[in-house]
């Protein structure tokens, strides 16, 4: 059995083994060398509550490169793509050690989750978001955390009409406010054209006021 | 291929764990490389006293000169073999499986005693009269002397983790094969564990053995000066005998720097170690790149545990075959690897697909022909695009189609070639 295998094997076992770190690694299909690792979204953060899966590849010259991961879950995070889950960590490209394991690797995502980094983005528009406005910024992530990794939800109260509900959803899924959706709503615009408009010219935060209302209309005209 | 990843891999969590064995766990994981999670082989240390596997270190800093725990900067001349490493190792391999056995035994025997939740007074009863024939060798031994609080720890067995820790060793004791040989005053003929080595060596001959620095056959000693002596002598010309002394060269190979050497010199480096000189360049240099480490981390072990240049040799002829294995996959039956495929191939035509086709009016595209210029451009884009992980992990993989005879060399051709069929 060849040195790769046989770390592989190990680790699997030390992730089965230890049961305080929670976190799970599952072989995907019958290769042992393309395995799914999970951790729940650390407490404290807008991920709390979810359930997070990582698409793991182990390379040819492991444990000498780094592993491959990416974010199975969509996350609404600024170092994760969202649309692809490619992941933006430094351990995981020049800064790997042969002597990191796929459940310290795993342990650094969840540590990443609770410290975004806006500064070395790997999803620009969602790190604009979060330094424009981290109130905001969070909303949403709450939800992505709901939909996707089932997690609780906002805290709030539930009388509110289940309309009004998924409405915002929407506008909140797109990282938008939603006094501006409304705005455009007025004017008699489709709701998911102007959602999909304003996302596509990233209105929010400071650039509501570079962008003129006119442009955004023109846009809608389209 | 569950069957191999359930296959035995020793690790550190075979012992029990720390409640139960307090130690033996750390105990083997600290005797493991970090790198490979092996037993060390060839322990080295660095500047920073991070202790690796010779061959695991060196294979590190070929990719990034810094200790891989701590990132200090470290390079392959910093590297200096720690014997006494090796030798604990050694020691522990011989004992490892000794003590597995005991721990297990141990803990099978906790749990039998802590399932029937008895009075403690019945319990203590049961244990003494189960350990009454035991008790009887373990006072002869002498080792267990002080006998009457050791009975009392073992009656709190189960009610308080931190005692059950005790009995381990007391039972060690027990078990030995030897209690009696070991005991107050053995005869001169004896054997006895040396303490510093855990050799047997007979009694009358121990403090002997011990002032020697254990070294019971002092063979290495002599073997060594005499190497140095026949070293000396023979000067310049060792050329001729090289290959008949082994621990003639004593000396780690030096690296070379393969862009600015001339083919005919890569091959005598070669040929010099005895090594075949098969395929291009590009497998030369990988190959000799490969001996040196395998050849400076073999003079990294001391010189009992190194191997031949022989069985090096063939380490490496087993290293390019695997390399070589994984490199062509020869696919057998098309049709059904056409099927087996089917999902990814899908994906990668639906990758190559320009974005726009979906849902929008320009429908006509979709729809229109795949000309072999239009499928090799979305080839390519699908490759710089997103890969699936499967996709990506197939890469570079080559296979063969025997029936139609076309060779199939990677990814982007294989794709083309669907999607011609299709």
């Amino acid at each position: 059995m060849d040195a790769r295998l046989r770390r592989v094997n190990k680790e699997i076992a030390d992730c089965k083994n230890d049961k305080t770190s929670n976190i799970k690694i599952d072989l995907i299909e019958e290769s042992p060398f393309h395995l799914k690792g999970s951790f729940p979204g650390p407490e404290g953060t807008p991920y709390q509550g979810g359930h997070f899966e990582v698409d793991i590849v182990i390379p040819e010259s492991y444990p000498f490169q780094p592993v491959k991961l990416k974010f199975i879950t969509k996350v609404y995070h600024p170092n994760v793509s969202s649309a692809s889950g490619a992941i933006c960590l430094d351990i995981l490209k020049d800064a790997w050690s042969p002597v990191l394991t796929l459940k310290s690797t795993l342990i650094s995502l969840q540590s990443l989750l609770c410290s975004p980094e806006p500064n070395d983005p790997q999803d620009a528009e969602v790190a604009k978001h979060y330094t424009t406005s981290k109130n905001s910024f969070e909303d949403t992530a709450i939800y992505w955390t709901q939909i996707y990794a089932g997690g609780p939800g906002p805290k709030e109260k539930k009388g509110k009409a289940s309309t009004a509900r998924e409405t915002r959803d929407e506008i909140a899924i797109a990282g938008l406010e939603r006094a501006h959706v409304e705005q455009f709503e007025a004017l008699g615009f489709e709701r998911s054209k102007v959602i999909d408009v304003l996302r596509r010219l990233n209105y929010r935060g400071p650039n509501v006021a570079k962008l003129s209302e006119d442009r955004v209309v023109e846009e809608l005209l389209k | 291929m569950n069957t191999l990843l359930s296959a035995n891999v020793p690790d550190p969590t075979d012992f029990p764990p720390l409640t139960i064995a307090p130690g033996l766990r750390t105990l083997d994981g600290s005797l493991r490389c970090n790198i490979c999670g092996e037993l060390f082989d060839a322990p080295v240390t660095l500047n920073c006293g991070h202790c690796f596997c010779s061959f695991c270190v060196r294979s590190s800093l070929a990719e990034k000169q810094e200790c891989p725990a701590c990132r200090k900067t470290a390079i392959e001349g910093h590297l200096r073999p720690n014997p006494v490493m090796e030798e604990v190792v050694s020691a522990w391999k011989l004992s490892r499986p000794y003590i597995l056995n005991l721990s297990k035994a141990d803990s099978e025997q906790q749990q039998r005693d802590a399932t029937p939740v008895a009075t403690p007074k019945a319990k203590k009863r049961k244990i003494m009269a189960e350990t009454g024939t035991r008790s009887g060798a373990s006072t002869s031994s002498g080792v267990s002397a002080p006998r009457s609080p050791s009975k009392s720890k073992r009656t709190r067995q189960g009610s308080e983790v931190f005692f059950n820790t005790i009995p381990t060793s007391d039972a060690d004791e027990d078990e030995m094969p030897e209690p009696s040989n070991a005991s107050a005053n053995p005869r001169p003929d004896d054997l006895v564990k040396c303490p510093m080595c855990t050799r047997r060596v007979k009694y009358k001959s121990i403090n002997q053995h011990m002032d020697q620095g254990c070294k019971d056959p002092p063979l290495e000693s002599t073997r060594s000066t005499m190497s140095d002596w026949k070293k000396l002598m023979a000067g310049p010309n060792k050329g001729k005998q090289k290959d008949t002394s082994d621990d003639e060269d004593n000396f780690p190979l030096p690296k070379a720097s393969y862009a600015t050497l001339k083919d005919r010199k890569l091959k005598e480096m070669l040929t010099e170690h005895g090594l075949p000189i098969s395929g291009d360049r590009n497998q030369w240099i990988h190959r000799h790149q490969r001996w040196v480490m395998i050849y400076n981390a073999n003079l990294d072990r001391s010189s009992r545990n190194r191997k031949t240049k022989q069985e090096l040799r063939k380490e490496l002829k087993k290293w390019e075959d695997e390399k070589a294995k994984k490199r062509r996959t020869t696919v057998e039956d098309n049709a059904a690897h056409e099927k087996r495929h089917k999902n990814e191939f899908a994906q990668l035509v639906d990758a190559a697909r320009p974005r726009g086709d979906k849902g929008a009016p320009k429908a006509a595209a979709s729809t229109a022909k795949w000309t072999a210029e239009q499928s090799k451009n979305n080839a390519a884009i699908s490759l710089s695009g997103d890969k699936s992980p499967r996709a990506a992990q197939t890469e570079g993989n080559h296979c063969e189609r025997e029936k139609n005879a076309i060779v199939v060399d990677s990814e982007e051709e294989r794709e083309m070639v669907f999607l011609q069929r299709t």
